[in-house]
């Protein structure tokens, strides 16, 4: 019997402990992170029971603390509660502090000061009162976590639930196939989960920082040139785990429509800037305090303005950036969707199987037909395979190069970050390999054409199978050419988060070989599939795939080396 | 006591494509249970992840005890195979349900009656 099995339950258990504790870290953040939700949104929650009164705004202004980064918005208020006079400064029950002015601003010119207000006043301690009740968002920041908390229990449990395949060897009941099956179902539905997790995040980060940008690009197309004054003018430096980012952050005045306004906006990219610090100390010391010039007003809503309203190419790396989690969520969530589709047709093979007795149909590849004739294609196409390549090495080399610009810009401005330097270097070895395989495949594009024509791409075992050949193209730039008919079993099994494939070839039987391009160029043969062997067979994680293999080899160049799917069926039935 | 048995007629396990296979089920169940099957199935078995089908299968109603003879006609294939990743097996079993416990009679399906040997043969790659 399959000797790997024993393989497969070898080092199990301290895969079992490290994936649980990976879970494990995951479902306790998780878990942390919907506490902390829970608790604000019931403490949000609870000033939705205040009573409703009048309040009289005394003062509002918005301040910034030297050496602070945050504006604060601050008021203070008198209100009149069952008789009784009181003073309040609480906005939302918190500080009110942004980075950006100009949403303070709204609330300024909301809490004019003498003008009249709500406010809400707790009855039970008449001095607490707010002027507008806090957010009760983090209830969707509780469905955000949810997710993670179902992938670390889910993970824990599909580790510690299955049992070694072996088992069922060793006589173990055989209703634990149907465990099995459904595992798959659920660990697949875990899979979804997980990779819709992927697609939310990038569908999030291309509307944020690619889609929103663009719309403010066109919504400020409109935009009236202003003269404004600079009022202050630095480069905000976040640090994070990745690294610093740098925000500009100029704030201007300026007068629209007999109103005074400040802004502090720069251009419409937003979050999506992605400025290295040379760039944005440029633009900081080309906006010095006290200059005069112009800025851009939305006519519609004067409270938004921008020193630069040309398009913000920044937008382009922020798409960019959010195309891997896009490709990876939606392109395995699809590909986990079709699985579970086959696994439903799948599922009904017993009911083929009871009605006819002989459907086999489905646990074979497809095929055009037997006994006809017909051209054979290849598995992949020699353009396939470029686009194919082209694909990962753009996308490999696309992402690696944000990093690799960004850290050649540290070096160019004098200020190396080696961290991120050599931490680069081997995703670099990677974008290269990627780029040499893509010449390899563009050279292939030039190699000599084998067109194979067949009896058919199936062939019962026994039968005679019939195969015409023409090499087009260099054809005498090949050395030696060979047809082969070959079997591998292939293998698909998760390990962890990962699926994985081995492959194992387990025949090699020898149509044609020669060294002469005349006799190669263009020829046919007809020989008998063996009897002896197994049929092609295709199920969900398991197969007997059969190809025909032709190798070319050529001096100095990539050499041919295109498989063909053929299918070998069961033996023509026959009476014993 | 819960006791249930299956046997195959043949005493030979090795079957052809399109041949019936017999036998005989009995049990004697001490608890209620919701039904009795027997089904024709095959399953792999190797380093990939199990696939499996049911081909065909009988619902015994005779309660709490009783036996049942059972014939299935055997499909084209798969074919009974041991690769070095891969096997696949065939199997009769007896199932109670819910609780499925089992009892199961394997046999091999192939034109030639024996299992298809991938590990030991004139093919393999030089």
């Amino acid at each position: 019997m399959a000797r790997s099995a024993a393989a497969a339950e070898k080092g199990t258990l301290i895969g079992k402990i490290f994936g649980t504790l990976f879970f494990a870290f995951f479902l306790a953040i998780s878990l942390g992170m919907i506490g902390v939700g829970v608790w604000q949104w019931i403490e949000a929650n609870e000033t939705y029971s205040w009573e409703k009164s009048t309040c009289k705004i005394v003062e509002a202004s918005i301040t910034r603390p030297k050496h602070r980064e945050r504006f604060e918005f601050k008021v203070s208020y008198s209100y009149d509660f069952r008789g009784k006079d009181y003073t309040g400064d609480q906005y939302r029950g918190n500080k009110e502090t942004n980075h950006d002015y100009t949403p303070l601003q709204r609330l300024l010119l909301e809490y004019k000061p003498d003008s009249q207000n709500t406010c809400f006043v707790n009855p039970a301690n008449p001095k607490q009162a707010i002027l507008a009740h806090p957010s009760r968002s983090s209830l969707w920041f509780l469905l955000f976590c949810l997710p993670f908390s179902a992938i670390g229990l889910g993970g824990i449990y599909f580790l510690w639930r299955g049992a070694p395949a072996s088992n069922l060897e060793q006589g173990r009941s055989y209703s634990s196939i149907r465990e099995w099956a459904g595992g798959s179902r659920l660990a697949k539905n875990g899979g979804l989960l997980f990779f819709g997790i992927f697609a939310m995040a990038g569908t999030a980060m291309f509307y944020f920082l690619g889609l929103v940008p663009a719309m403010k690009y066109l919504g400020a197309r409109d935009a009236v040139a202003t003269p404004c004054q600079i009022e202050s003018s630095q480069v905000r430096v976040s640090s994070s785990d990745n690294g610093d980012s740098y925000h500009i952050d100029i704030l201007y005045r300026y007068q629209f429509g007999g109103q005074q306004y400040k802004s502090n906006y720069y251009d419409l990219a937003g979050g999506a800037t992605f400025r290295t610090s040379h760039s944005s100390r440029k633009i900081v010391n080309q906006h010095p305090a006290g200059m005069q010039t112009t800025c851009y007003v939305d006519p519609n809503d004067p409270v938004l303005a921008y020193l630069n309203h040309d398009f913000p190419h920044g937008i382009w790396l922020g798409m960019l950036f959010s195309l891997p989690f896009l490709v990876v969520g939606y392109g395995f969530g699809v590909f986990l969707l079709y699985g579970q589709r086959a696994t439903a047709r799948d599922s009904a093979t017993g009911a083929l199987y009871s009605s006819a007795g002989h459907a086999l149909t489905n646990l074979l590849p497809k095929y055009r037909g037997a006994g006809r004739s017909l051209t054979l294609r290849p598995e992949s196409g020699r353009l396939t395979n470029v686009l194919g390549t082209l694909f990962i090495t753009l996308f490999w080399n696309g992402i690696t190069s944000v990093f690799v610009w960004h850290a050649v810009q540290s070096h160019l401005e004098g200020n190396p970050e080696w961290f991120l330097t050599v931490f680069i270097i081997p995703f670099v070895i990677i974008g290269l390999i990627l780029v040499g395989f893509l010449l390899m495949t563009c050279l292939q594009l030039l190699n000599p054409r084998v067109t194979l024509q067949a009896s058919g791409d199936a062939v019962p075992l026994g039968g005679t199978w019939f195969v015409a050949w023409k090499v087009s193209g260099r054809s005498e730039k090949v050395k030696h050419f060979r047809l082969t008919l070959r079997g591998r079993e292939q293998s698909t099994y998760r390990r962890g988060t990962d699926t994985v494939t081995d492959e194992h070839t387990f025949a090699e039987i020898p149509v044609f070989s020669s060294d002469d391009p005349h006799e190669f160029g263009r020829n046919k043969r007809e020989f008998v599939i063996p009897t002896d062997t197994m049929h092609s067979f295709q199920a969900d994680n398991n197969k007997v795939i059969w190809t025909l293999h032709v190798a070319g080899e050529i001096a100095s160049f990539p050499d041919i080396d295109e498989n063909y799917q053929v299918v070998l069926l069961p033996h023509e039935p026959t009476t014993p | 006591m819960t006791d249930f048995s299956l046997t195959l007629n043949e005493d030979d396990t090795g079957y052809w494509p399109g041949e019936t296979i017999t036998g005989v089920a009995e049990w004697d169940v001490d608890r209620t249970v919701d039904a009795l099957e027997i089904r024709l199935i095959w399953f792999t078995d190797g380093i990939g992840d199990r696939d499996t089908a049911v081909v065909d299968q009988l619902v015994c109603e005779q309660m709490p005890h009783g036996s049942q003879r059972f014939e299935f006609s055997l499909p084209r294939g798969p074919y009974s195979f041991s690769g070095k990743q891969i096997s696949l097996t065939w199997a009769v079993e007896l199932v109670i349900l819910p609780s499925e416990e089992t009892e199961s009679s394997k046999f091999v399906l192939s034109s030639t009656g024996d299992e298809v040997d991938l590990t030991n043969t004139p093919y393999a790659p030089q």
